[in-house]
């Protein structure tokens, strides 16, 4: 018997656009998810500008109430599920198997259709902005009894949803298969880089969570066309019931969007402190005893419904308890810097002002989770404000962080240097000036989802909206970058960053189309 | 062009498959619980 394995349908590379509708590649299946993401980006950019146009002043100006609610509600959906999921997904198609040592994702061909599915689930959902009673406009929430008033949008946003979750449930048994059953001799589990630990978590989130959003969506369905009444209280349902359902979902997926982040970030602190990641383990059990937590705290969304007190103590400290394994994480980034070699290329700019703004949205978590202050906190802006700061300069700020790092490797060329600094500056003054004085007026007291407000909180809002135009500007230049560093410039070496560890730094740059034919050996 | 001994080919062929389907039932099993969770209450 042969020793060696000719695998030959993967020799066949067609060109043009078929190469990427057929690719069953996993690099060219990355790049489709990075580039979804950025075209989902400026789209869902475009959404927060509408809505930061209307909030520039008092009063009504550039769009009726509804049109102003379908923004806030698609902004988040696009957002969420079109631009942090798919950019950690293709982050994970790219580096994955290259971290592990392998040839290529365990299930290619699904890999295909996992990433296929996304463009028409979000054509489906975007094309609702033209029908009848409008996009969905009763937040990314979906509760019922509002959600279920919305007009024709209503059937297409559900099947978007479910295949959302059939992409991200497809996606993340491929993560799992893969570094289950493909990693190079040697490279047990404690051995992984702590991006490939933070996606393994992750995956297995997404698996537990994504059938629950599914189920609760699909009960939405038939209790608006089908006469079930799993959420009407007319016919002996529950409100309430959904809410539990979709948190019990939305917690999880808030560390799913955050989760690959700190990989990302425990990734690019060590190369550029030129120091081995500081508590290597203690990183691993925090990423996954911030996963089991996730599953426990999630009526924290809820406390303004109505819980039973011992529910509000119960959720209130399961939510602070949270705070210690991140505190981990923090304290063990800042300690892999204390002392090290630091230089400050675009990567590390963007990784450091990430571990100092993330913890900023931790901290205004730790408030919102205190039961009684959180009834003052509930529904304002200071709620927007936290969960910014967590999401934009937290995961999209880590993506970014990602591209600097590995566009290099990627395209065989180093991007710009001085460009990236100007985006990093750019982006890091105007996101503060966007998201910090919502915290302001959060306080007190201006409602989120509402076009319209008190005079009070007018020069806030109109700092802001700068903020938001600022920083979607900035972002054009990002764009400018990554396709200039993709048509050419300075060469990169194999290793590109002389305090670079990992497999991925061992291939050329660009790596070959498929990674390790032969599996290295992990020392 | 997978350079490996055959075995360990079909092994970790095996492997991924033993995966794949027990995550599948896995996700497909919560999907499904949930409506006898909502509807029995």
């Amino acid at each position: 018997m042969s020793s060696v394995v000719k695998d030959t349908h993967h020799d066949d590379h067609p060109s043009g656009i078929m190469r990427w509708i057929r690719t069953t590649n996993h690099k060219d299946i990355g790049t489709l998810y990075l580039w979804f993401a950025m075209i989902m980006f400026f789209i869902g950019g475009f959404m927060a500008l509408i809505i930061r146009s209307e909030l520039f002043q008092p009063g009504l100006q550039f769009v009726d109430p509804q049109f102003f609610n379908s923004m806030t509600t698609m902004h988040a959906l696009v957002m969420l599920f079109g631009v942090v999921m798919p950019a950690f997904t293709g982050l994970a198609n790219w580096l994955i198997p290259m971290m592990v040592g392998g040839p290529d994702m365990a299930l290619p061909r699904m890999n295909n259709w996992s990433f296929w599915i996304l463009p028409f689930a979000f054509s489906m959902l975007l094309s609702t902005l033209w029908m009848d009673g409008g996009a969905p406009a009763g937040g990314w929430t979906l509760y019922p009894p509002l959600s279920l008033q919305t007009g024709d949008a209503f059937p297409f946003l559900i099947f978007s949803i479910h295949f959302m979750g059939l992409s991200s449930i497809m996606g993340a048994i491929n993560v799992i298969a893969t570094i289950l059953n493909m990693r190079a001799p040697g490279m047990t589990l404690m051995k992984m880089p702590l991006f490939v630990w933070t996606w393994l978590i992750t995956a297995f989130l997404l698996i537990a969570v994504m059938p629950v959003l599914a189920g609760g969506v699909t009960m939405l369905l038939t209790d608006k066309f089908f006469g079930t009444s799993f959420f009407n209280a007319a016919g002996g349902g529950d409100p309430v019931m959904f809410q539990h359902i979709f948190w019990f979902f939305g917690h999880p997926e808030v560390y799913i969007l955050i989760l690959p982040s700190f990989g990302v970030v425990s990734s690019i602190i060590p190369t550029f402190a030129r120091k081995p990641l500081f508590g290597y383990s203690s990183m691993v059990y925090a990423t996954a005893s911030i996963a089991f937590l996730s599953f426990i705290v999630w009526a924290h969304h809820m406390f303004t419904v109505g819980i039973p007190l011992a529910g509000e103590l119960f959720f209130m400290f399961a939510t602070m308890l949270i705070a210690v394994p991140t505190g981990v994480k923090v304290f063990n980034w800042v300690t892999t810097m204390w002392k090290g070699a630091m230089t400050f290329e675009t990567p590390m700019l963007f990784a450091i002002a990430f571990i100092v703004m993330f913890t900023i949205g931790g901290f205004s978590g730790l408030m919102l989770a205190i039961t009684p202050a959180d009834f003052q906190y509930h529904d304002t802006y200071f709620v927007v404000a936290h969960f910014h700061y967590v999401l934009v300069p937290g995961s999209i700020f880590a993506i970014m962080a990602a591209c600097y790092y590995w566009l290099p490797k990627w395209t065989g060329n180093m991007y710009p240097e001085t460009l990236g600094k100007i985006h990093f500056w750019l982006s890091t003054f105007f996101v503060n000036l966007t998201f910090f004085p919502m915290h302001f007026v959060g306080l007190a007291g201006m409602p989120r989802r509402i076009p319209d407000y008190s005079l009070q909180f007018a020069d806030y809002n109109m700092i802001a909206s700068i903020g938001a135009f600022g920083f979607g500007i900035a972002q054009i230049l990002f764009l400018y970058i990554v396709i200039k560093t993709i048509k050419g410039g300075k060469k990169a070496t194999d290793q590109v960053w002389d305090g670079a560890d990992g497999l991925e730094w061992t291939l050329p740059s660009p790596p070959p189309y498929h990674s390790f034919n032969t599996p290295p050996v992990v020392k | 062009m997978l350079n490996m001994g055959q075995e360990n080919f079909l092994e970790i062929k095996k492997k991924i498959k033993i995966t794949t389907i027990i995550l599948a039932i896995v996700a497909l099993t919560i999907y499904v619980s949930f409506y006898f969770i909502v509807s029995n209450r």
